[in-house]
């Protein structure tokens, strides 16, 4: 199998807080890994050293390796754009950029110096990809803020592979949709395994078993358990993980 | 809901609640309808604030107004009241050139800083510059005049002017040297443009430090630079921010008193030059009251002065307002 993430030796630390404790684990490529566990184990904080976004924080530290593709993205030679260009990210939130439906989309491809004419048809593929296209086709110079909860969880996630990342994080990215948006997204995550190599946090059990070919479950910054998610639900290896899917603790 | 419910019943009908417990409830009403009540009129006192300055100054201003036309009053560019001549264009001008001047010189820079403060430095830089700009822009505007005087003022006269007349000054008009004192629209200028500058970073850097971190992680997870990132916010969240705060510096420079009428000449003419002495509006109120009581008229112009000065700002202001509307509904 291919790893086309492989995380060594994690160490992640909020002042003298320490977040992530000693994170070793290999992603499986083109499936769906969900990051399961309680609020505040560490698992957004983890999806985003995957990208390099939790540096944005000033008072974060990591130490430890992210190798993707063999190349340590930490490594101070590595040019963070490329890497972040290469493992997108869909947010808990919708968060579309103040601009026209067709502009969000077409950001990403743009900065990254696609021509118009390509553009155009990378805006419609990556729309059809996540059954947008025929809602929006008529109005892709309106404001994407017009667009509904779910709508606009969509566009994110068409922006989000209009730039051909290899891998797609998503965190908590149905949380916040209403059932019939969260069913939709979810469905989508599903087309889209085997095309990216998908990893997704949740705090949603249920959700997991739904998705997941792979499952981590972490607790309070360590990774507590992993495998498959077929034996990860019906074998758990440790009281801890047994008695976090029975819902007697988290 | 239950509050809703108790208030659509008539008043004998919440009989089943202790006699206590309705008191406490009508003390409560009584006191949401009282701070109902007490902050519209505080919100209402400044908009009939507004109107009683503007009305006040109109009726004062109405003597000269049936005598002369308005738009001979604004547009002659003669001011000799002991012969009858109110003509405000040199002034009006003289503001506008000043203010243009301030905004020429301050802007660019003022707008970078904000942007550079919000988007870039790190907390602990923040934390050290953060204060130094409150003091600058708490700083009263007679210490940026006699800094003007003292410090502003000789650069022109020794170094800017000499250098600007000997060159530029040859072949374009706006910097030849035509008065040697340095009292001139271009230390007025760089006096405003200092104590603008203060303001439009602290606006610029509260304005895009308000928008949602989100929208940089959205475009950074897409591969996006720094730069590529402050861009997308400031053009398309920031802007009308950005307008803003340069609307709120064109409007504290148009109306600056005290500094610039230590600093610019005060000299009646339209001026041509940036070594032009100049006579802004708020100057010329501001010299000119105490010694306007022989002359009749006198008083009645400088009340259509400060009236027009009121309404430049207002309508600044307004245009701004509509722009910044019109550019956040785009999103």
């Amino acid at each position: 199998m291919q790893h086309p993430l492989s995380v060594k030796n994690l160490n992640v630390w909020y002042g003298a807080q320490h977040a992530l404790k000693d994170i070793n684990i290999d992603l499986p490529a083109r499936q769906i890994t969900a990051i399961i566990g309680p609020s505040g184990c560490g698992k957004s904080t983890f999806l985003k050293t995957l990208n390099r976004l939790l540096e944005l924080n000033e008072s974060v530290r990591i130490e430890g390796k992210v190798m993707v593709d063999g190349e340590n993205i930490y490594d101070p030679s590595v040019d963070v754009t490329d890497i972040r260009t290469r493992i997108g990210l869909l947010a808990q939130k919708p968060f579309p950029l103040p601009m026209s439906i067709y502009d969000n989309v077409a950001y990403g491809m743009r900065i990254h110096g696609i021509k118009n004419g390509s553009v155009e048809n990378g805006v419609q593929e990556a729309l059809t990809s996540v059954g947008l296209w025929e809602e929006v086709s008529g109005r892709l110079k309106a404001p994407a803020t017009g667009l509904s909860g779910g709508q606009q969880q969509r566009l994110c996630l068409a922006r989000a592979i209009a730039v051909k990342p290899a891998v797609l994080l998503c965190d908590e990215s149905t949380a916040s949709l209403d059932p019939i948006s969260a069913q939709g997204i979810e469905s989508l995550l599903m087309d889209l395994r085997g095309q990216y190599t998908l990893v997704i946090v949740t705090h949603n059990i249920a959700q997991a078993r739904r998705l997941a070919d792979y499952v981590m479950f972490m607790w309070l910054g360590e990774l507590v358990e992993h495998g498959p998610a077929q034996t990860f639900f019906n074998e758990p290896q440790l009281p801890l993980t047994q008695a976090y899917l029975a819902r007697k603790i988290g | 809901m239950e509050i809703s419910t108790r208030e659509a019943l008539p008043v004998g009908q919440s009989e089943t609640k202790p006699k206590s417990s309705r008191r406490v409830d009508n003390r409560r009403l009584m006191k949401d309808a009282l701070a109902r009540r007490g902050l519209f009129a505080a919100a209402i006192l400044l908009i009939v604030l507004l109107f009683f300055i503007a009305g006040l100054l109109f009726v004062r201003a109405l003597p000269i107004l049936r005598d002369y036309p308005l738009v001979q009053l604004l547009t002659s560019v003669k001011w000799r009241p002991t012969h009858g001549e109110f003509g405000l264009a040199p002034f009006v001008l003289g503001s506008f050139a000043v203010t243009l001047v301030a905004m020429a010189l301050a802007v660019v820079p003022a707008v970078f800083s904000g942007i550079y403060l919000a988007e870039y430095t790190s907390a602990k830089r923040r934390s050290l510059l953060k204060p130094i700009l409150d003091l600058l822009a708490g700083i009263p505007s007679v210490v940026y005049g006699l800094w003007g005087v003292l410090f502003v003022v000789p650069l022109i006269r020794e170094v800017i002017a000499p250098w600007l007349g000997g060159t530029l000054g040859q072949s374009i008009p706006l910097f030849a040297v035509t008065n040697p004192s340095g009292y001139s629209l271009l230390a007025g200028g760089i006096v405003l443009a200092i104590m603008v500058f203060p303001l439009m970073v602290a606006v610029t850097d509260e304005v895009l430090r308000n928008i949602p971190q989100q929208m940089r992680e959205s475009t950074l997870a897409l591969g996006a630079t720094r730069w590529e990132t402050t861009w997308c916010v400031v053009r398309h969240a920031g802007l009308p921010g950005v307008i803003a705060a340069v609307v709120l510096a064109f409007s504290r420079a148009f109306g600056e008193t005290l500094a610039i009428i230590m600093v610019i000449g005060n000299t009646v003419q339209i001026p041509r030059s940036l070594f032009d002495a100049a006579y802004p509006l708020p100057a010329l109120i501001a010299n000119a009251y105490s010694e306007m009581m022989s002359v009749p008229l006198y008083q009645s112009a400088l009340m259509l002065a400060a009236l027009v000065l009121m309404v430049i700002v207002l309508v600044f202001n307004i245009v701004a307002r509509l722009i910044i509307v019109r550019l956040s509904n785009k999103g």
